[in-house]
Formats: structure tokens, sequence, C-alpha cells
């Protein structure tokens, strides 16, 4: 596998659209569906993946010579399940508001599947400020597939945008239920893939991306 | 029938094999669909009868949204307009047929469109759906506007077509679940002698959704279906079977099998090509099967009406239901298994 | 058609030696013990922040839930069960313990200068018993302004804490979520003005029979409902006293009737609970 790793506007960058960790690595779909009944949820929930995924990428890139790989797996999970508690600690404390809304989800974030195979496929292999880059990228790419469906299933099924209210009826509630999440991470994933195939690529074959 | 039988993922290159039993009359599959679409006639002429010009309103607006859904799949796959082979006519009408005489147009447009584009479009189009198309409309609507959904009867009057905005009463299934045989009863009869109720539930004057509330209708139309050889009896009988076995648990099973959607389902839902299986052992596990779920649902579940989720569910075992029942090879001669 | 049979898993790894087990058994203790020293620091930053916090936003619930004005005060009252089940009250000045009657048995004054946790430590230790419940009262000198009683409910999901609030004569003055696990959008609409709010302003024979029902919301009751917050009750009632009226009943929110009801329930259930131990109580207090 070849180490040197991509350029830094690729490492951002791909995060957001072709290689994005909802709608095209089909990673995470859990959060995907059950937090994005309204825009301020998918934020806040990106904005703390963001972070967990930053942080925890950046620690096993710095520790990767030290981990035992055939411990790899539970160490990651430690890493993870360490930011995560730091993050819900200091949430608790310092932003009691934000964690009455959001505690519940921050806790799950150690189960999320894009922080752990981002680790494993790209930082365990690479420098710590590509890792740290990529680590930028993949929360970004998820924090806008929240926002993406957070607003569908917030416009369409409650009427409101980010708690205001734009019309006063609820167009299609079915949005709003489970089954309407679903049906929107496919929606948009169809979107996203109509898109690149107007790019003239073929479509994506595994889970997980590139490292 | 080329392409029923084997349902299945969305493959442009792929021979679909299946199973008998084939329609061997020649008929092409809009040549079917449209006798379907006629067989339907008669129910949508009853309501009108006795729920006014609304049904009809709802049926067009329903038929309009489907149809809209399947151009626009026709135009993404850059393909000549299938609206012809009458399907998405079919499932406009079905999907009416399952809603309160009541409800506002614009909702069974919506659903129908929903129905068509989620169901049959991102599958790959005719043939290629899992789940009857109709009956996911419809439980899309429930889930979207379950107020409208569950509160717009119309009370029947023979003759009336411009009835008052709609009453809200309840249908005698939705009473019955909450309140009791006599209360349920009381709804929609009065008087008159021990099983004379019945006579009232065949010949549909008692409030229920667009297509289920006459039962004499129904049979009229899937009379015609079943001596032109479109449908066959397998699946029917077993639904009837599977339904009356449940409803001896309950106060009221003659109520139950004459009421609500079981004889519109078991006719025309449950035998769609595509979405049920092809061996007649097949047919009869899957009525069976729907049968039973659509009592339990009835008797236990949350909802007064059960036929609409038991036929879907029972739509995801098809796969395995033709799998299970494939008819041993009769000779060796290089045909592929 | 048919799927893998008899794959077998390929490059099966050969189990790890002795040596390899004592290095990923030394590994791991050293990550887990790095991970434990600074979560156990950071916690002990964290944590009295996060009480305080906690405590801060009682305090203000409290306050605005009974309209408790700056010269006023809330005072906590806990309740105790002993092993023989009987009642033991923990005020503010005294420890009342009951008996099986509910007549007052022991009476003593509570040590100066205690904190929260070592007035609960101490009290305990006087009477062997343990924590089952607690509420509030508003005062004025020594006028009481209402009551607040905290209550506990087993939602759709998990379990739901709440307050309610009462005055003098038993009238509810609200309902408010401390803790729930219910979906957001769905369950989780408890905690919006447009259900809790229905419960303030009725009296408590009012609330014991309340049905919850599943028909809509209508729009004008839905806006008199969430102005009531930003209006204190003292002035919302006035204004929607014949509205409150005419709907009668508990309003379930759309596809959360489990969650609605058992609100309700829970609700209904404190109040009785609490009508019964405050007649014992009322002299001592």
């Amino acid at each position: 596998m070849s180490v040197t790793p991509p350029t830094v506007s690729v490492l951002l960058t791909r995060g957001l659209f072709s290689e994005n960790p909802v709608f095209r690595l089909a990673l995470s779909l859990c959060p995907a569906v059950a937090v994005t009944t309204a825009v301020e949820n998918g934020l806040m929930l990106g904005i703390a993946v963001f972070f967990v995924q930053v942080l925890s990428s950046m620690t096993a890139s710095i520790f990767k010579k030290w981990i035992n790989p055939k411990i790899r797996i539970p160490v990651y999970t430690i890493i993870i399940a360490l930011w995560v508690t730091v993050m819900d600690m200091l949430l608790a404390a310092y932003f009691p508001s934000t964690y009455e809304k959001v505690g519940l989800y921050v806790k799950l974030i150690v189960a999320f599947a894009i922080i752990i195979s981002r680790m494993e496929l790209f930082a365990a292999k690479n420098p710590v400020l590509p890792s740290t880059f990529d680590g930028v990228g993949m929360g970004l790419g998820f924090l806008l597939a929240m926002l993406l469906a957070g607003a569908f299933r917030e416009l369409l099924g409650n009427g409101s945008f980010f708690g205001y209210p734009l019309v006063h009826f609820q167009p299609l509630f079915l949005l709003v239920l489970p089954a309407g999440g679903f049906f929107t991470i496919g929606l948009i994933m169809a979107l996203f893939n109509w898109v690149d195939l107007l790019r003239g690529n073929t479509l994506p074959k595994a889970s997980g991306g590139h490292g | 029938m080329a392409n029923s039988g084997v349902g299945g993922g969305p493959s442009a290159g792929t021979l679909h094999l299946s199973y008998g039993p084939h329609v061997r009359s020649g008929e092409s599959t809009s040549s079917i669909m449209w006798q379907v679409n006629l067989a339907l006639l008669p129910a949508l002429i009853w309501a009108v009868g006795v729920f006014g010009v609304r049904p009809l309103l709802i049926t067009l607006a329903a038929v309009l949204g489907c149809v809209a859904g399947e151009q626009l799949f026709c135009l993404l796959q850059k393909r000549r307009t299938t609206l012809t082979d009458g399907t998405a006519v079919c499932s406009g009408m079905l999907l009416a047929f399952t809603l309160p005489p009541g409800l506002s147009p614009w909702m069974a447009t919506i659903g129908g469109f929903l129905a068509i584009t989620l169901t049959k479009g991102v599958f790959g189009g005719l043939g290629h759906n899992i789940f009857n198309v109709a009956l996911i409309g419809r439980a899309m609507m429930m889930a979207s506007f379950p107020v409208a959904m569950t509160t717009k009867w119309i009370p029947p009057q023979l003759g009336n077509f411009f009835p008052p905005d709609a009453l809200t009463t309840a249908t005698p299934l939705a009473i019955l679940k909450e309140k009791g045989f006599e209360a349920a009863l009381a709804s929609f009869y009065q008087g008159g002698g021990e099983y004379d109720y019945l006579w009232r539930l065949a010949l549909g004057l008692r409030p229920g959704s667009i297509g289920e509330v006459s039962v004499l209708c129904i049979l009229l139309g899937a009379a015609f279906l079943l001596l032109r050889g479109i449908i066959k009896l397998w699946i029917p009988l077993s639904i009837f079977a599977g339904l009356g076995l449940v409803s001896l648990l309950s106060t009221a099973p003659l109520l139950h099998l004459f009421s609500g959607g079981v004889w519109l389902g078991a006719f025309f839902m449950a035998t769609d090509y595509v979405t049920s299986p092809s061996t007649p052992k097949g047919q009869i596990v899957f009525g069976v099967g729907i049968g039973l779920l659509t009592g339990l649902i009835r008797l236990y579940g949350g909802y007064p009406e059960g036929i609409c989720y038991a036929i879907l569910l029972m739509n995801i075992v098809v796969p395995a239901l033709n799998d299970w029942f494939r008819p041993k090879r009769v000779s060796t001669m290089g045909v592929p298994s | 058609m048919s799927g893998c049979q008899g794959c077998k898993p390929k490059n099966l790894s050969p189990p790890p030696s002795g040596r390899d087990l004592v290095k990923i058994t030394i590994g791991l203790t050293i990550v887990c013990l790095i991970s434990a020293a600074l979560l156990g620091g950071l916690y002990s930053f964290t944590e009295p922040a996060k009480l305080r916090n906690g405590k801060a936003r009682e305090a203000a619930t409290l306050r605005a839930l009974l309209e408790v004005p700056e010269t006023g005060r809330i005072e906590e009252i806990r309740r105790y069960l002993t092993n023989d089940l009987r009642a033991v009250y923990l005020t503010p000045k005294f420890l009342i313990g009951l008996d099986e009657n509910g007549i007052e048995k022991t009476r003593e004054p509570v040590p100066e200068g205690l904190d929260e946790q070592k007035r609960d430590e101490w009290a305990r230790a006087r009477q062997p018993s343990r924590y089952v419940g607690r509420f509030f009262v508003g005062k004025q000198g020594e006028q009481v302004l209402g009551y607040v009683v905290e209550g506990v409910t087993t939602g759709y999901k998990a379990k739901v804490r709440f307050f309610v609030a009462m005055d003098g004569q038993m009238n509810l003055r609200g309902v408010e979520i401390l803790e729930h696990e219910e979906d957001p959008g769905l369950g989780g609409e408890i905690v919006k003005r447009y259900f809790k709010n229905q419960f303030a302003g009725r009296s408590a024979d009012e609330v014991q029979g309340i049905q919850v029902v599943k028909d809509p919301l209508v729009a004008e009751w839905k806006a008199a409902l969430e102005s009531l917050g930003p209006t204190p009750l003292s002035a919302w009632l006035p204004q929607h006293r014949e509205e409150l009226g005419r709907h009668k009943v508990i309003y379930a929110i759309t596809g959360s009737t489990i969650s609605s009801q058992a609100v309700t329930t829970g609700v209904q259930k404190t109040i009785a609970n609490f009508r019964k131990r405050l007649e014992l109580l009322k002299g001592a207090l």
C-alpha cells in the first residue's frame, strides 16, 4: 500500500462529495436516519462527530508506532471512547443547554463506523498532519450529510427550518418518522450517484473509501 | 407474461425465468391490466352512488399522481411512455379505493406519485417491484396524513351526489375495536333480524373506504376476472381461510369476514402477478399468511384494519416462497436451475 | 442462485503465542491506565461544574414555576422510607419521623452548616432509610406560595422525570419535564409548551380524571399554550380561563400517544400521592 498521502486540498474536500461518508461510503447510517429529524439536531451531532473524528484520527496517527496490530481495534475503540467522554463531560459542564439536546447522541458516537474506519484505513498508515486533515474532511462530510438530510426532512416533513415554522402545516409528516429517514437517505444517495454519473465516473464499488 | 414470477433486482440484460401458472391466453400485460381496471368499475360506481361525487375526484387525483410518477420515470430512463400498459391507472384506482371518501383529493395525488416513484420506479419499473404499489401508497399516506386518513368517512346515502362536507363518523371495524360489537352494529344498522346486517355489509350501505364497502360489486369484478382466467382462486380462498381461523377468536367473526378491505385486498391486491408467488402451493401459504396476519392486526394490533400491512408483510416473503416451492425439473436437458 | 455453501474463511491467523499474549495484555493495560488517568483528571474539573449547572437550572425552573419573588425562597423536603416502611421527612430545619399511621413520632433539629450531601448522609444515619423522593415548597415569609413535586414515570423508552407545580389550593401551575430519553420529534415533544402546558391552570381534581385524546390540537389553543411561559401563569390564566374550560382533555402529541399518556398518568399519580402525604405533613411544615 503506497504511503504517499494525497494532497491537503484533496483530503479536505473529498469527504464532502466524492467520498461523503454517509452518501457514498454508506457509513454511520444510524445517526443519519435517527438524528436528522431537524436541522438543529443534525448540526449539533455533526459538530460533535467532527471534533471526535479529528481528535481520534490525530491520536491514532501519533501513536501508530506503539499500537500493537493485534489489538488495534480495541485500542482504537478506547481512543474514540476517551474523546467522546471528554466531549460529553465538557458539554455537560460548560454548555448545558446544548447538552440537553444532544447529550444522548454524543454517547453513541463511540459506535459510529466512520470514525474507526478512518483510523484503520488512513490514520494508522499516514503521518499526523495528513491524518488530521483527513479527519477534518470526513468530519465536514458527515456534517454536510446531516445538514442535507436534516433540512430535507424538517422542511418537507415539518414545514419548519431550524425550529422556525415556514408554513403552518406539516407537508409530509412521513418524513419526520423513521421510515421517512430511510427514504431520505436513499434518495440523497441516489442523487449523489446521479451527479457522479453525470460527471463521468462509475458508481462506487465498496464502502470504506480509499486509504 | 415475460416479467412475472421471480421478483428481484433491476438488471436490464438478464432473462427472467419463472414457473407456471402462466396465462396462456396469449394476452399481453396491457390487455390484462385494462381488464382489471374494467373489473374495478362496479365498485367505483357504487361508491359514487352512495358517497357522492368525491370518490370520483379522489380516484382521478390518485390516477393523476400515479401517471405523473410513471411518466417521470420514463423520462429519466429515456424510454417511450409505459402508460399504455395500464398499470399506473390500475395502481391509482386501487390506491383510491383504500382511501376514505371524504379525503382531500390532492392528498391522493401525492400518495399516488410517491407510491409509483418509490415502489416501482426506483426498483426498475414494471415487474421489478417487491411491494404492492397501491398499498405502499396507502401506508405512506397513513403515516403522512394520520388525521385525515382515519376520520374523513361519509355516511352512505343512496343517490346523494353532493353530500355535505364529510361528517366524521367511524367505520364499523374501528368501532368494533374500540367499543365492541353492539356499538359497531348500531353504527350502520338499526333493527331487523339477527343476520340481516350481513346483507347491508354485502351490499355496501355502511361507512368505509371508497372501494371496500360493497362486497357484491367487488365480487362482480372478481368474477369477471376469474372467468377470463386472469386471477385464480388460490390466494383469495386462502386469505379467507386464514382470516376465518383468527376471527373465531373474536366476538364477531362474521362482521370480520364481511367487512373491510379483505375482499378488495384478496381479489385485487394480493393477486397482483408481480408481488405474489407463482406456484399454487406458494400462493396458498401466501394467502393463509395474509389472512392470519390480517386477523391478528385487527384483534391485537394498533389498527382496526389489517389487510394492507398483512399483504405488504407477505410480499417480503414471496421470493422465498418462489424458491421453496419451485417445481422439480421434469427433464434434465440443459435447463439451468 | 444459492449462497456460498461450504465456504471456508480464508487465512485464519495462528493463535497468539505466550509472549504475544503478555505483550497484548501489557499494551491494553497501559492504554486503559492512561485513558483512565486523563478522564479522571478531567472529571475532577467538570463534574462540580456540571452539578452546579444542574442545581442552577433546577432552582431557576422552580422559581419560574411558582413565580417566587426575589424576597421569597424555595425549601426542599426530602422523603425517605425506612425498612419497616415508615416515612421520614427531611425539611430544612428538622428530621421528622412518622409512625405507621402517619402520626409524627420523632422530630429532631438538623445540624447547621451541612451541605446537601452531608445532610442527606446525616439523615440516613439518624434514621436508617433510603431516599425515595422529594418536593419543594415556595415560601414568602411564612406564607406558602405553592408546591413543586418531583415525579417519575416510564415513558415510551425509558424513565421520564418531571416536576408538577401546584399552588396552596391544589390547582396546577404547570408541568416541567426534567429528564427523558424519548425520540426527538415524537415522544421528545413532551418538553414542548404545546404539550406540557396543557396541565396548567386546572384543578387537581380535574387533572385526576382527565383523558388523553388523539384529536388534533386546534391552532388557536396551540398558540395560547405556546404563549404560556414567556407570559407567567398569573397573567395568562385570566386571559385564557374560558378556553381552558372548553378544552377539558389532554391532546396527545401526533404519533406519540404512549409518551403523552405516560406523562399524564405520571402527573396524576404524583398528584394523588402528594395530596395524601401533604395532609399528614401540613402541621409539621
